[in-house]
């Protein structure tokens, strides 16, 4: 039986090959308990999705940095959605953390790190950027210092919006972005 | 379709214990190999599929034959107002009070059921969805093993309806059948040393049934019925947010009658002054009960700092009281002050002395407190960037004093700290530097100091080189663990690491549930990352 399972799923894995990767249709609360329809964020756009909990040091510092992108590229229809998958353990203290930090993108809840999964998320923080049909157009895995950078070219490019040179970093000139932490990256549930 | 690839391989030596006294070592390795695949056929089925080869794994037992390399596998079919499921399920019904199941391969844990779910709206604000499934449940005598050594076998029947209201909130209801089939010679229930063998060999002298049963040499299995009704609400009135979740449990105690246990958890959250406030609050009482299927809130902070993490509390499900209170409020224009609070502590039986909130925030030593197992941990922490957001700095101070685990008393105070500099190119250095003092009372007493050093380089993103020692000092003997890795981010996707030199071992927990990591010497690892 196990071995017509495992053959199934390679037999069906490759099937699948040819799909190309969207994000799945669901609805998950916002911290005020409203649910919401991931496909509403990027109908009129694209939006980046980051994934994070409250144990993970490096998320917390990347979603400063992506904060800045948010309200930089708000304007050319681009929007960062920030997906919190703390479970039962620490949920209750998201929202106190979330209001205290004031970001200005939406903060979604996914206790139990379902769409993580299905976007194949494993270890945080992880980002990945979709277009307006939904469908994925890049992931990144971890947090290192210069990867606002990156990332913000890649969404200045896929804008259409030329970066202007000698800037520093996402956001204002008083704050030029970049983070050090780090090469660790934080298993997920 | 989603690709994600994970391998772990690990040469070196095991400290035996991790008594840093104890100097034997044997040797240990892993080669671990997680590959999960996951896609959408059309838009509404899903299917989620993990394989492993393992031989060892990290923590956990050996998959090496065909028959155990496929560890999970679900498929999902979703329509309008309905969803299916079929595998293994991991589902959550209200904070877990009466079935969680999850899987955390950190701690080699996974209470997952194999089975069916279905869920249905009527209209927009009912649902109603029902659960059956069947699975064994492995866990281990001591954290310390690295297989398992128990099983328990169950099934378990759920139904479940929750409404959705503007002014009255979500309101859940659901009842939960399991059965559990314990068996001797499996859960070796009467010779581990536990709460639970202490009731059956105090039974075994009034029940001449248990007596037979221990004195035979056959296995004679006992089917345990709970019965578990529970009711969620989770409320916003005005500047405050209630959530309330009470079950109602029924259970028959191993080889023993029914009996009735109850748990209880609440939350409540506003904001006064600009400062959110959150508030917990925990009562289970549900002993000589096993838990598999459900996994209820522990309330109570759990540290991400090295050092601090070392001295987790080790919550009992089965009896257990506690609060915790936490505020987080912004300081100094953007500098970030979290604080917070937790305690624990025994429910009271007829034999122990009634005390106050006071005596358990007090944690003075005497022998009333000490039959409650108190615990309390208190933690302040001020983080935020400087220096025109050149430097990022958190500096924390976490006091833990938890009695009589394992006859011993535990005072620790840990002062856990991190620096990021920020060099231009996006360079950075970024050191996590930590001390502690702890003492320990009891039949091994001993005063303990330690530091913790880790520093980063980050190249631009590209590669990461960090150095680690890690040192205690206990009054007759000084420790190191030295080590160094080195991190390539090969794309956005992928990243390898290679690391060599020695780790402390020590607790990992996760949920309430521990893990005895084992130290590792002098050895080698590498790991490789991958999403494609």
């Amino acid at each position: 039986m196990k071995h017509f399972a495992i053959i199934s799923i390679f037999l069906l894995t490759t099937v699948g090959w040819a799909e190309k990767n969207h994000l799945p249709k669901t609805r998950l609360k916002d911290l005020n308990n409203k649910k919401q329809e991931l496909s509403t964020y990027y109908q009129d756009g694209p939006i980046l999705l980051n994934f994070w909990n409250l144990a993970c040091e490096p998320c917390k510092k990347e979603m400063k940095e992506l904060n800045k992108i948010h309200i930089k590229y708000a304007d050319k229809g681009f929007e960062v959605v920030s997906i919190n998958i703390d479970n039962t353990r620490s949920m209750s203290k998201v929202k106190s953390y979330v209001n205290s930090q004031k970001y200005a993108f939406s903060v979604l809840s996914d206790p139990r790190a379902e769409l993580f999964r299905k976007t194949g998320g494993k270890v945080m923080p992880y980002v990945l950027i979709a277009g307006t049909e939904g469908e994925i157009i890049n992931r990144h895995v971890g947090y290192n210092p210069g990867d606002e950078k990156k990332l913000e070219e890649e969404i200045a490019g896929m804008l259409g919006v030329k970066k202007p040179s000698g800037e520093d970093g996402p956001g204002s000139e008083k704050s030029p972005a970049s983070e050090g932490d780090t090469s660790k990256v934080d298993t997920a549930q | 379709m989603n690709f994600s690839y994970e391998m772990k391989y690990g040469d070196g030596k095991q400290v035996t214990g991790t008594a840093s006294g104890n100097p034997d070592t044997t040797a240990y390795s892993y080669f671990e190999n997680l590959l999960d695949i996951n896609t959408y056929y059309g838009s509404n089925l899903y299917i989620f599929t993990q394989l492993e080869y393992s031989d060892h794994p990290v923590y956990g037992n050996r998959r090496t034959s065909i028959d155990s390399v496929l560890s999970t596998l679900y498929l999902e079919y979703s329509g309008d107002n309905y969803l299916l499921k079929l595998g293994d399920l991991y589902e959550l019904y209200g904070r877990g009070l009466s079935f969680y199941t999850l899987q955390d391969q950190n701690i080699d844990y996974n209470n997952s059921m194999r089975g069916g779910f279905v869920s249905y709206w009527v209209g927009d604000n009912i649902e109603v969805s029902s659960l059956y499934g069947v699975g064994n449940y492995y866990y281990r005598s001591y954290p310390s093993s690295r297989e398992t050594n128990r099983e328990i076998s169950s099934n378990v029947f759920i139904g479940s309806v929750r409404y959705e209201h503007e002014v009255l909130g979500f309101l859940n209801y659901s009842y939960t059948n399991q059965s559990m089939e314990i068996s001797p010679l499996l859960t070796n229930i009467f010779n581990d040393e536990n709460e639970i063998q202490i009731e059956l060999i105090d039974r075994v002298l009034i029940d001449w049934h248990l007596e037979e049963i221990v004195t035979s040499k056959e296995d004679v299995l006992d089917t345990v019925q709970l019965h578990n009704n529970n009711f969620n609400w989770n409320l916003t009135a005005g500047p405050l947010e209630f959530y309330i979740d009470k079950s109602w449990i029924t259970y028959d105690k191993i080889y023993g009658d029914a009996v009735f246990g109850s748990r209880f958890y609440s939350s409540v959250y506003t904001e006064f002054l600009e400062t959110g406030i959150t508030y917990e609050y925990k009562s289970y009482y549900t002993p000589y009960l096993i838990k598999s299927i459900s996994n209820p809130p522990i309330v109570y902070r759990e540290s991400n700092s090295m050092l601090a993490s070392r001295n987790a509390h080790s919550i009992n499900f089965g009896n257990e009281r506690g609060h915790q209170l936490e505020f987080n409020r912004i300081i100094l224009g953007d500098k970030n002050l979290l604080g917070n609070l937790s305690m624990s502590y025994r429910h009271k039986n007829e034999d122990m002395e009634d005390l106050s909130i006071i005596d358990f925030l007090k944690m003075e030593e005497n022998d009333q407190l000490d039959d409650y197992y108190p615990y309390r941990q208190g933690y302040i922490e001020l983080n935020g960037w400087t220096l025109n957001d050149k430097l990022y700095f958190k500096i924390a101070l976490d006091q833990f004093t938890e009695f009589n685990v394992g006859s011993k008393d535990v005072y620790a105070t840990t002062l856990p700290t991190q620096w990021t500099w920020k060099f231009k190119n996006g360079n950075s250095l970024t050191t996590y530097l930590e001390a502690q003092s702890k003492t320990v009372k009891g039949p091994i007493p001993g005063d303990y100091t330690g530091t913790y050093l880790s520093t980063s380089y980050s190249h631009q993103g590209r590669w990461i080189v960090t150095g680690f020692y890690d040192q205690e000092v206990s009054e007759d003997k000084t420790s190191k663990w030295p080590g160094i890795d080195f991190s390539y981010n090969i794309n956005s996707e992928t990243q390898v690491s290679l690391f060599y030199g020695s780790q402390k071992g020590g607790l990992v927990c996760a949920n309430g549930i521990c893990a005895e990591q084992p130290g590792f010497e002098n050895g080698m690892k590498i790991t490789l990352r991958s999403l494609f």
